[in-house]
């Protein structure tokens, strides 16, 4: 059993309305490279959260180095030899790196700073790692690439004794290079004794430097392999099958013959690499792929919200140019965001004024005098339409459920009568109910002839919803799945995670 | 889906609290003064708050929008001027030289406006800096003298008593003014932009509202309303003095936050920042009448306002 560093039996995580953990296993050899794989969704990030002290948990057991631990703090799992490199690195840009790599307790002499000390020390911190010629402990946070700023985050951890370290999807905001100089660094880092947890989705470098494999789905334990032992895609079928809420398309309603958007070779910085698809009439087109791999940019592009470095986007046969998502809601397209709180809702203000937000001049008489009562009628009408579950349409959105509030953002554009309707992650973080009832709202929605864009994580509902499937990679659509009725999520996530194009 | 309901939450309860307010202090200050609740007196205090009653109008709109006009004393101080330099030293007629007064006004205002929206530099440091210039284009234009004028035509706005009842004209051309802004918020498209905006910034414009537009037409409105206040106050002094307004931009700020718009934006009225405007010209007018000085009056408006806002932080979560 001494070979084990980290055991974790039985761990349990609630989250209000859901359980992102339940009575997961996980244990760590010393000195290995353990991954830790699964959807999104499926709790990884939750686990090594909960290990490095950033979550509580609310039941299970840690065991660490032999004994039944119970950290309550980063701090606290820090100074045990504990660390996390978080997904998203928030360093204090307008500092320096040695002031970044001390943060936690600056060395004082005298009672002011120890700067000499302070430099010796990240001198020190850097040769160790290997990388003393990147960078000098007086260079500005600021001016560092996220792989540079990354390895700060590696030498913060290093600074006290590192026994294991948990890197959360390190390689997503890194170039090629980048990735590269961090596989080395993990190997550095293994040859030294430390064990590292590694949460990714990209099974070509987890099958490249992982010496064992866990699965996560839907917050439970699936399987841990030796690497050796398994293939990608039997990890790629465990991870998938989670139930969908019983939802069915009823019939088709796409119009194949009848183009509404066109979208040419578009490119938007790294995000977008030459992006080429057609919308039909009464269509819904899902667009799958990993965080990250470039459909919200897409999107964004699409409805006027970031300019797009190349490419055409045709509109009902005409090129259009948007500046503005005003000019896109002119050519009748809607956009349901991500983020609901930070760009679908303003929460202080009623039910009835998000309701009408995009619309309201239609409402109004020429002088742009409101006409309260048609606004009236109009948000209680889409109110009862979606079934909006609120004691009356002026109160503030804020007190509504998540579901509630996700239909005031799609009774917004159902308002606007918009006719190209672009959903990103609709129902993230509702429940099952509110879900349902948001696909059955969608297939309503294409029965009309309006075509929908699905931009979804959650495999089961994009195949439920979709008439076509594409999936992007890295900023290009890898694979168009035609015909989604015999499809399977593991054929999807295959061409997210795995296989190049077949070009 | 019910019709509005009336019912106690946090919101009502503040506006009750600020009308108890503003009761208690007109019961107060009339028992210890029999000359309070006189109609000349009540006329006083509406000539004295009108100007910076008319000033906290822009500003509530600024706030309204999440961010905050702290040019508003500056502006009211030079257009003042303007007016003053256009019809004394220019020798243009009177009529003519307000609208080009104004029109200068509105051009602060847009200036502001543009600065902010179009070179992305925040509402804070926008203001304030161009408030320090405009008190020196107040020095350079008046030669550091107030331009004294007293034609008939100059003083009407600000010293034209209203026949028969013979109420100050500032007075009653600020509750228009109110009455006309409520108005503008509750029922135009740009005024519920304006909410929309102070809200959330990127929903409005994802729902297709030009930002831009509204948050620079709604510096304008600030730099008209502030500039016309201080041609009422130049036409009534009959003079266009050169260190008024000074102390426009933070009082303009406490009577709007005071009556209840949050700073954050998006929430708030045009009704609230009257009474807040009333009860502090009001405390200032008893506190006078009762023979304090200026340094009493500052230190209870500054306990005042402390008071209100801690009242609203009380209420905020009642009724949720």
């Amino acid at each position: 059993m001494e070979d084990y560093i980290l055991k974790c039996e039985k761990i349990r995580k609630e989250f209000p309305g859901v359980v992102a953990l339940d009575n997961v296993e996980f244990s760590l050899r010393k000195g290995e490279v353990h991954a830790i794989c699964g959807e999104n969704g499926a709790g990884k990030s939750t686990l090594i959260k909960i290990i490095t002290g950033l979550y509580g948990r609310d039941g299970g057991k840690i065991i660490y180095e032999g004994k039944e631990e119970n950290f309550k703090s980063v701090q606290e799992c820090r100074q045990n030899g504990i660390s996390l490199i978080p997904q998203e690195i928030h360093m204090a840009q307008d500092l320096t790196v040695a002031e970044n790599v001390m943060m936690t307790g600056y060395p004082k002499k005298r009672g002011c700073v120890d700067w000499d000390f302070m430099r010796m020390r990240t001198i020190e911190l850097q040769k160790r790692i290997g990388i003393e010629n990147y960078f000098t402990p007086d260079t500005m946070v600021g001016t560092l690439s996220m792989g540079h700023q990354q390895l700060i985050e590696v030498m913060k951890a290093i600074s006290t004794e590192l026994k294991v370290i948990a890197f959360d999807e390190p390689t997503s905001s890194l170039s090629d290079d980048e990735s590269e100089r961090l596989f080395e660094l993990i190997e550095e880092l293994k040859k030294a004794g430390v064990s590292i947890i590694y949460v990714s989705h990209r099974l070509p470098e987890i099958f490249r430097i992982c010496n064992r494999i866990t699965v996560f789905k839907d917050g439970k334990y699936i399987s841990t392999d030796e690497t050796k032992d398994v293939t990608p895609e039997m990890i790629v079928s465990r991870m998938v099958g989670r139930e969908m809420a019983g939802f069915k398309r009823t019939a088709a309603t796409a119009d194949d013959s009848k183009t509404v958007l066109q979208v040419k070779d578009l490119k938007w910085k790294n995000h977008v690499r030459g992006v080429s698809f057609d919308l039909h009439k009464g269509e819904i087109l899902g667009l799958f792929g990993i965080v990250g791999s470039g459909r919200t940019e897409t999107a964004r592009c699409i409805f006027g919200l970031e300019k797009p470095d190349a490419g055409e986007i045709i509109v009902r046969g005409r090129k259009v140019n948007f500046k503005k998502p005003g000019d896109a809601i002119a050519e009748k397209m809607g956009f349901v965001t991500e983020d609901r709180r930070g760009e679908g809702l303003s929460t202080i203000n009623s039910i009835e004024w998000n309701m009408t937000m995009p619309y309201l001049e239609k409402l109004s008489s020429k002088l742009g005098i409101i006409n309260h009562k048609k606004e009236k009628e109009n948000t209680t009408k889409l109110s009862k339409d979606l079934n909006i579950k609120a004691v009356s349409i002026y109160e503030p959105a804020v007190s509504l459920s998540g579901g509630n509030q996700q239909k005031i953002v799609i009774a917004k554009w159902v308002g606007a009568d918009s006719d190209i309707l672009i959903f990103d992650e609709p129902t993230r973080g509702i429940d099952v109910g509110a879900k349902a009832e948001i696909y059955h709202l969608m297939e309503e929605l294409a029965k009309q002839g309006k075509s929908i864009i699905m931009i979804s994580s959650e495999l089961p509902e994009l195949l439920a919803l979709s008439d076509r499937i594409l999936v992007y990679r890295d900023g290009v659509i890898n694979h168009e799945f035609t015909d989604v009725s015999a499809l399977s999520e593991s054929d999807v996530l295959h061409y997210a995670i795995l296989a190049d194009g077949e070009e | 889906m019910k019709s509005r309901e009336k019912k106690l939450n946090g919101d009502t309860l503040n506006r009750l609290i600020l009308i108890v307010l503003l009761v208690a202090e007109v019961l107060i200050f009339s028992l210890l003064s029999p000359y309070f609740l006189t109609v000349k007196n009540i006329f006083a205090i509406g000539l004295n708050i009108s100007v910076l009653g008319i000033v906290a109008i822009g500003q509530t709109l600024c706030i309204l929008t999440a961010d905050f006009d702290l040019s508003v004393g500056g502006t009211a101080c030079f257009t003042g001027i303007m007016f003053g330099f256009f019809t004394v030293n220019a020798g243009l007629p009177v009529v003519v030289s307000l609208l080009l007064a104004m029109v200068v006004a509105c051009a602060v205002g847009l200036i502001n406006g543009l600065l902010i929206t179009k070179m992305h530099i925040n509402a804070f440091i926008t203001t304030m800096a161009t408030n320090f210039m405009l008190g020196g284009l107040v020095q350079l234009v008046s030669g550091g003298q107030a331009i004294l004028c007293r034609d008939s035509a100059y003083t009407f706005l600000g010293q034209t008593k209203i026949p028969g009842i013979n109420a100050p004209l500032p007075m009653l051309i600020f509750i228009i003014l109110y009455i006309i802004m409520a108005y503008v918020l509750k029922n135009t498209v740009f005024g519920r932009h304006i909410y929309c905006i102070g809200g959330n910034v990127e929903a409005a414009r994802i729902a297709g509202i030009n930002n831009t537009r509204v948050k620079n037409l709604t510096y304008m409105l600030s730099g008209a309303f502030a500039g016309f206040a201080g041609i009422i106050l130049s036409s009534r002094m009959a003079a266009a003095q050169i260190s008024v307004g000074s102390t426009y931009g933070m009082e303009s700020i406490a009577g709007t936050v005071l009556g209840g718009t949050i700073l954050a934006g998006g929430k708030g009225n045009i009704y609230g920042t009257l009474v807040g405007i009333l009860i502090t010209g009001i405390l200032s007018n008893g506190l006078t009448m009762l023979g304090l000085s200026q340094a009493w009056r500052d230190i209870a408006t500054g306990l005042l306002l402390i008071f209100a806002i801690i009242m609203q932080n009380v209420t905020k979560n009642i009724g949720k």
